[in-house]
């Protein structure tokens, strides 16, 4: 716990998928318990925020949950409930704030911090683009892009306090990895029987990923929550993945469970032998699992992601050896790139290396885990700038 | 007003009544389609350099100045001397004109911004064709243009290109993002 008691204001507007309101909701929780701060979070879509936060009530405008205090942001709520800034005030991922919103921050004696929480890379103009107080072009305000990433000069990655300790703790018991597979419909850890977690978007070539994976004759079950891959496994199984059912298909087995809340979702990276994850917030989670992973980065027009994806390759799995980093690297461009059924996948050179990478992610994760996590380093900014006006 | 997507080095804005002169500007895509700029200014006035970054769709109040039409034409220690068509000679310090030199050759068309009937700085089109003068070699078979590998010019700078450019060829640059935008077109 920091020596702060700060407000912050975080406006979380959802574009698509989950990933916005994934961030924003992790990182509010991390603010509130790790940091002390009090959190008001406005989020403009609360059907995405409930597949994650069973907790949250739609129907309510304003609550309480893990102690954030929940806004829904909409013209009239803003309207009746925001009457003064907080601290800081946050724009998740560059989202444009309320008109009275600014004009609050505008007038206040003490204006604000205002933060834009940009996308995580591991690019490096990351380091020097990182939390350069700027002033705004045409108000009296300064506004400053917070961008996360993974080295000492970023704004680093949220890690909550405590999580890569329970995160081992787990990881060494097998009967609380069981046990926790059961509640979830999942089936026990078996020896010899890879397990390998699917999260991916709709492009993804999912059915070439799965014929290299029949090719290798190994036992390899997915785990897979509702809704992801749906029609390429609909497609590959003859029939749709319901949630609560399992499909053999030869030598591989699917496990379709519900929709995850965050903190399962944790669990289900950290028993899984390998993870394919999606998009910044699985990305970060999957580096804390420790286990071997595949990315699948959200795609930008002209490409723009594939240097994101290959500084992030460079960054994470740069010491890796030789051989295994091809295969490794193969996987995340087919992955991303899209792949053919003709492609030569070398998905069972990929699972004899597995042991191999595990130990090579679980290193890289601690040598991570050292570096200050994204709140610790948010509040600490805030704290500075705050300090600065006096 | 300008989106800061549209300024270039050369360009003149107003903030918190200061005139700021944009001496660099750096374009970089960041998540989701999205992009930022991050400017390196100096201060008109007291002369003092800052910076910010900002995300590109963020309006500016820009200062139209007065432009002439002129060539480079040589360096004289720390100054840069540009001529226009009636051989009048305008110098420009090294320091308000970062982003220039990285396309800064001889005889290149450019214009000369004026500050209260002074030269300031200069602004250099918006798209150059320019010579690649080294690069490895080029990739047999992959015309894609997904895979970039960088290319030198002749000033040193580099600039990101496809694999299959070759040495000696002559490629169009956008000068705002420094980006290659295609093989130039032979005359």
């Amino acid at each position: 716990m920091s020596e702060s008691f700060i407000k912050i204001d975080i406006f979380c507007h959802v574009v698509d998928n989950l990933g916005d309101i994934g961030v924003c909701w992790r990182f509010c929780r991390a603010l509130v318990r790790d940091q002390g701060c009090y959190v008001r979070l406005f989020v403009d879509d609360f059907d995405a925020f409930a597949k994650i936060e069973p907790m949250l009530d739609k129907t309510r405008d304003i609550q309480h949950i893990e102690g954030v205090e929940v806004f829904r942001w909409d013209h009239a709520v803003i309207d009746l409930h925001y009457n003064a800034s907080a601290d800081a005030v946050i724009e998740a991922f560059a989202c444009d704030l309320p008109e009275k919103v600014v004009g609050l921050m505008t007038l206040a004696p003490r204006p604000p911090v205002w933060l834009d929480l940009e996308y995580m890379s591991a690019e490096p103009w990351i380091d020097t683009h990182h939390a350069v107080v700027s002033p705004h072009p045409t108000l009296p305000l300064t506004k400053t892009l917070f961008f996360p990433g993974f080295t000492e000069k970023s704004g680093g990655l949220t890690r909550e306090a405590g999580l890569i300790e329970r995160r081992q703790a787990f990881q060494a018991d097998m009967a609380a990895q069981n046990a926790w597979r059961a509640s979830v419909g999942l089936p026990s850890r078996v020896t010899g029987v890879i397990d390998i977690s699917l999260f991916c978007y709709a492009v993804s070539p999912v059915e070439a990923l799965l014929q290299a994976f029949v090719g290798t004759g190994e036992t390899v079950r997915f785990m897979v929550p509702a809704g992801v891959a749906t029609a390429p496994l609909t497609r590959f199984l003859g029939q749709k993945p319901e949630p609560g059912t399992v499909v053999r298909h030869g030598n591989i087995i699917f496990h379709n469970i519900t929709f995850l809340t965050q903190d399962d979702y944790d669990r289900l990276l950290w028993s899984c032998d390998l993870n394919f994850v999606r998009g910044e917030d699985s990305l970060v989670r999957a580096v804390w699992a420790g286990n071997p992973l595949v990315w699948d980065i959200y795609k930008q027009d002209q490409a723009a992601h594939m240097p994101k994806l290959k500084a992030f390759q460079d960054h994470f799995w740069g010491g890796l050896a030789p051989v295994d980093r091809e295969i490794l690297d193969f996987f995340s461009v087919m992955w991303n790139e899209g792949g053919r059924q003709d492609e030569n996948i070398p998905a069972a050179g990929l699972l004899e290396c597995l042991p191999r990478l595990q130990d090579y992610a679980r290193r890289r994760s601690l040598e991570q885990a050292a570096q200050d996590d994204l709140a610790t380093r948010l509040v600490g900014f805030i704290l500075r700038e705050m300090k600065k006006q006096g | 007003m300008k989106f800061a997507q549209d300024l270039r080095s050369g360009n003149v804005v107003t903030m918190n009544g200061n005139l700021l002169l944009v001496t660099k500007a750096e374009f970089s895509k960041s998540g989701r389609n999205a992009s930022v700029m991050k400017f390196k200014f100096r201060n008109l006035k007291t002369g003092s350099p800052s910076e910010g970054i900002y995300k590109t769709d963020e309006k500016f109040e820009d200062v139209q100045l007065e432009h002439k039409e002129v060539k480079y034409s040589y360096a004289d220690g720390d100054n840069f001397v540009f001529m226009d068509a009636e051989y009048n000679q305008f110098e420009v310090s090294k320091d308000f004109m970062e982003d220039a030199l990285k396309y800064l050759e001889e005889e290149m068309p450019c214009e000369i911004v004026m500050y209260e009937g002074k030269p300031l700085s200069i602004e250099i089109p918006v798209k150059v064709v320019r010579e690649v003068i080294y690069t490895e070699p080029a990739v047999k078979g992959d015309t894609s243009g997904k895979v970039m590998k960088p290319a030198r010019l002749q000033t040193g700078f580099e600039v990101a290109v496809p694999a299959f450019i070759e040495i000696g060829e002559k490629i169009e640059i956008d000068t705002r993002t420094d980006e290659y935008v295609s093989r130039a077109k032979v005359a």
